[in-house]
């Protein structure tokens, strides 16, 4: 009987809402009336034509609503305007949590700087991820060892023989140099060789020259803009000629721009490889170059690898064989290893250290290394900054919810549904979150000039420079304000408005409060027990007994310049009864102290003992104060003593027999008839490398120190330093007119072995005592709230004759459990974490527990400050006063 | 006056509210207009029609009493207004006057 539903459910789609009453009764009515005249089925008919004649624009616009629907952005509008009032309302409350927040996303931006500068080493030359250095992997009687350089002819074979390859370069170092140009002349230090291709490898931008050809001919030398301008101001210098040591000439060829600041690699000076064609006739086992290599693009570093170590063994096998008595297939038969690998470019600054375990002591000074490990740590510590901020955060707004609580309820009643609520106070974090990043921004602008002194780096800010950056702050700001918003959220939002507004919020006990600021503590007391322990490693790096006396020692670093008037120069410092001792060494306490294989013994070529090796003169023991424990040293007037080698007491365990003083060595040599010496003396250990690493064995061999890297160290009397000083300058300028003598003191320069260690002490300290300021901000808001919340409470508990100190007791009881219980979770994860730090060093402090102790008083000390100053407050306000607010 | 506001539909229309006030709504004009004319007339159109002519301020329309077979929905009853009453008499007037020009017999011849 009644009308096609059809119909009507399709006028009902199309029809203008307020005209479907009429329509839809003035359709019925006709069918009905049709019905009666028609019959049912024409009616229906009928009816399907009359729904169709009613499609017109008349019947199908939308009538504009006199209540219109709110847009999203009404309400987004609204929460805005509730955002800001509530932002001014609590003044202390915003404050702590902006610049809680502020600070947090301070740190984390500096470090993520920090750690990104990091990554983005070696990235400059054009065809980075081609390239690769190769490394030298040896395992030779059970002591594995990587080493950056190799043979010199190594990268020229692997380009003849794998078409794969397309170019490969050299560096090499062939000592210091004095350069003169005109009437300046100073001693360079940083004069590297390299190949004509190294500009086709590392692509560096030239100011005056062709890169192409710079490097070709002998005696062609390349400097860098700094060089040029200290030798010839602006002018440009290609063609011009420096006079080296008095003797050559080199002509220079170009200008290059500075190296990169992020390069592992840099120099003053680059004099061409030609210049040295002997290199060329060095044999296998003579590794003293650096080799990078470029591959083709998509050719996988492991085929070429692969394909690499037969090739080597094919060259290598012979010089073993030669050397060591044995064929190679022997000495690899016992386990033994000796192979060429490929390092990425890119890994070399940041991997060398941990994933490559590359022997630092392989490296030139020029190249940096970096360590992996520290990125992770300051990541680590960006990441825990940045949480315990947003612990405040999270803390502070669930802690306020009673005040937000009617708001919530009547919003509810009004009409607002959970997921509105939801996005208005997500609206409202993320809004206090961009506030506080761009006050972090600015925190960042002042203290990064400083951050990089601290850090030794040159980062910046930089946020134009990139098209990425500006968006990823952005999504930074929405994931912070979600991350920091989403609880506060769920938590007010899940109000159900009968309960709040009929009596408000019930007070709850939040675990999960306890929890956050449990642990935001705990991440403060970590960062502080690392600083501690930090700071007692080197504490204890800079006062442990190093075998020899330290103090009072002058090194001449150039005293090379002197040459053959070395000895005279010795001599006359010696008439001054300031200077106590002198003597000669080659390099000693930096990274590269040579080494070399020798047999002895009964100890065949297939398992060499590796020594380190250092060339020293008769006085080394006087002037450092190391002890003999048998035998003698190096005596003045014996003329044998130049095959006579001294060694230190881990050579001895080396050798495994008791006595083996007047028992010969033999020093493993290719070119030569291997050169055997006698074993005269043991001296006590002394660390003459950075404490990072245990005495290695070492030998002495007596030399007439007149190489290129000769330092002078002398022993000067205590008390009598500027005399000293005194003499020693006027006594070089006797000897030498052109250069200035450079010199430092000992004790320092060990110091600055463990700059890297200072700089992380420091970045350390800083971010600790941040990371607890933080953390005591977000305490001090809590402290605040809860004793606003038991006022009433504390004026009761007066009246009826509580002591103010059972007061404090009450109000700070919970703060101080939350600490302690921060203490006990910390406290292991500290003491893990920094024993895995400590196993860099080879002697390392002892972790006691004084250091738990401290930094637990430390933390429970600043968080009963953060919390008596309002509590004192509270317990002394008169009970009158507080029983009556309301 | 302004002849071009009214179509053809649209007057007559306007002729069936004035002739069926103050009964007049959509259904009862469409079927009032079929009787008449013998065409079908959907009651949109006449609906579209009544609320062009109350817009020009021809009608007014409220909303009248609902019925059983409307389903219990209210019907919208439309009125003449005092200028849907003038416009008429104009049209007339001047249909009228024109009548009135025919010469009489040309009139008998048509019959």
């Amino acid at each position: 009987m009644s009308p096609p539903r059809l119909a009507d459910r399709f006028l009902n789609w199309f029809c203008a809402p307020h005209l479907r009453e009429e329509v839809l009764g003035d359709l019925h009515e006709r069918y009905a009336l049709r019905v009666e005249q028609l019959g049912e089925a024409r009616a229906r008919r009928r009816y399907w034509w009359d729904v169709v004649a009613y499609v017109r624009p008349e019947f199908i616009k939308r009538q504009p609503d006199l209540f219109p629907s709110p847009t999203n952005t009404t309400m987004l509008f609204n929460y805005l305007k509730v955002a800001y009032r509530n932002l001014i309302n609590n003044k202390v409350f915003s404050a702590i949590n902006v610049t809680g927040l502020a600070l947090g996303i301070a740190c984390s931006i500096m470090l993520f700087l920090f750690v990104l500068d990091e990554l983005n080493y070696d990235t400059f030359t054009t065809k980075a991820n081609q390239t690769y250095r190769l490394y030298v992997h040896s395992l030779i009687n059970g002591k594995e060892s990587n080493s950056s350089k190799t043979a010199a002819q190594a990268g020229n074979v692997l380009v003849r023989h794998f078409p794969e390859v397309l170019t490969s370069t050299r560096i090499g170092y062939f000592g210091d140099h004095d350069l003169r140009y005109g009437d300046k002349v100073f001693r360079e230090t940083k004069i590297y060789t390299a190949d004509s291709t190294y500009f086709d490898v590392f692509s560096l931008p030239f100011l005056y020259g062709n890169p192409a050809t710079a490097l070709k001919n002998p005696n062609t030398i390349v400097l860098t803009e700094t060089m040029a301008r200290k030798y010839f101001d602006d002018q440009n210098p290609v063609g011009q000629s420096f006079i080296v040591d008095g003797k050559q000439s080199y002509k220079i060829t170009g200008v290059m721009k500075d190296f990169p600041d992020k390069s592992h690699f840099r120099c003053d000076f680059l004099l061409s490889m030609s210049t040295y064609p002997e290199v060329n006739q060095q044999n296998w086992l003579e590794a003293n170059y650096s080799t990078y290599v470029v591959l083709k693009d998509g050719i996988a570093p492991d085929r070429i690898e692969q394909k690499m170590k037969r090739l080597i063994l094919e060259y290598i096998g012979p010089q073993v064989q030669k050397a060591l008595g044995v064929p190679i297939e022997s000495f690899l038969a016992k386990g033994n290893a000796y192979e060429y690998r490929l390092q990425p470019l890119s890994s070399i600054y940041l991997h060398s250290k941990r994933q490559y375990a590359i022997d630092p002591n392989s490296e030139w000074s020029g190249v940096r290394i970096g360590d992996s490990a520290y990125l992770y740590i300051f990541l680590a510590v960006a990441f825990f900054m940045l949480l315990i901020a947003v612990i405040n955060f999270i803390n502070l707004s669930t802690a306020r919810s009673e005040s937000r609580a009617k708001e919530v309820g009547i919003r509810k009643t009004i009409g607002s549904n959970r997921a509105k609520l939801i996005g208005q106070f997500i609206t409202e974090s993320v809004l206090l979150t961009g506030l506080a990043v761009l006050i972090a921004l600015l925190i960042v602008t002042l203290l990064l000039p400083g951050f990089n002194e601290i850090a030794g780096r040159h980062l910046q800010l930089a946020l134009f420079s990139n098209a990425y950056r500006i968006p990823a702050l952005f999504a930074f700001i929405l994931l912070v304000g979600m991350l920091a918003g989403s609880y506060p959220a769920f938590f007010l939002s899940s109000f159900q408005p009968i309960d709040v507004l009929k009596s408000g919020v019930k007070k709850r006990k939040s675990s999960l409060r306890s929890f956050l600021v449990v642990t935001q503590f705990s991440i403060a007391i970590v960062l502080i027990l690392g600083m501690i322990i930090i700071r007692s490693q080197l504490q204890y790096i800079q006062q442990k007994n190093l075998g020899f006396t330290k103090e009072h020692i002058l090194s001449i670093d150039n005293a090379a310049v002197l040459g053959n008037k070395l000895g005279a120069f010795k001599a006359e410092l010696l008439q001054n009864s300031a200077v106590l001792a002198a003597s000669n060494t080659s390099q000693l306490f930096t990274t590269g102290i040579p080494g070399s294989a020798y047999l002895f013994g009964n100890h065949s070529g297939t398992d060499p003992i590796s020594f380190q090796f250092l060339d020293v003169d008769q006085d080394f023991v006087e002037t450092f104060g190391v002890q003999l424990t048998s035998g003698r040293f190096f005596e003045k007037g014996r003329i044998a003593d130049s095959t006579a080698v001294v060694i230190n007491e881990a050579a001895l365990k080396e050798c495994k027999t008791k006595n083996v003083l007047n028992l010969e060595l033999t020093k493993v040599d290719v070119e030569d008839i291997p050169k055997t010496y006698k074993i005269v003396g043991v001296v006590k250990d002394f660390n003459y490398e950075s404490l990072h690493r245990g005495v290695r064995p070492l030998l002495f061999h007596l030399r007439p120190v007149q190489q290129a890297s000769s330092i002078l160290h002398i022993r000067i009397r205590p008390n009598a330093t500027q005399k000293a000083i005194d003499h020693i300058e006027s006594t070089w300028r006797k000897f030498e007119k052109a250069e200035q003598c450079q010199y430092s003191f000992l004790d320092e320069s060990l110091g600055r072995l463990y700059d890297e260690e200072q700089k992380t002490s420091l970045i350390a300290t800083i971010f600790s005592f941040l990371s607890i300021l933080i953390a005591c901000m977000g305490l001090f808001g809590l402290a605040i709230f809860v004793t606003e919340q038991r006022t009433k409470e504390i004026g009761i508990r007066k009246v009826l004759g509580a002591s103010i100190s059972e007061i404090l007791f009450l109000l700070s009881k919970q703060f101080i459990t939350w600490v302690m219980i921060a203490m006990l979770i910390a406290s292991p994860i500290a003491w893990y974490a920094m024993n895995q730090w400590l196993q860099n060093f080879a002697y390392r402090t002892d972790i006691s527990w004084w250091m738990f102790v401290g930094a637990g008083t430390l933390a429970i000390g600043v968080a009963l400050c953060t919390v008596s100053f309002h509590s004192i407050k509270a317990a002394l306000m008169n009970p009158v006063k507080s029983l009556r607010s309301e | 006056m302004r002849r071009s506001d009214l179509g053809e539909f649209e007057e007559v229309v306007l002729l069936a509210v004035a002739a069926l006030s103050p009964k007049a709504y959509s259904v009862m004009i469409a079927e009032e207009l079929e009787r008449e004319t013998g065409n079908s007339v959907s009651t949109g159109a006449v609906h579209a029609a009544l609320q062009r002519l109350e817009q020009k301020g021809y009608l007014t329309s409220q909303l009248g009493e609902a019925t059983a077979e409307r389903g219990g929905r209210r019907k919208r009853l439309f009125t003449v207004t005092a200028l849907g009453g003038r416009v008429l008499s104009d049209v007339r007037a001047v249909r009228n006057r024109l009548w009135d020009r025919i010469i009489p017999n040309i009139r008998l011849e048509w019959s």
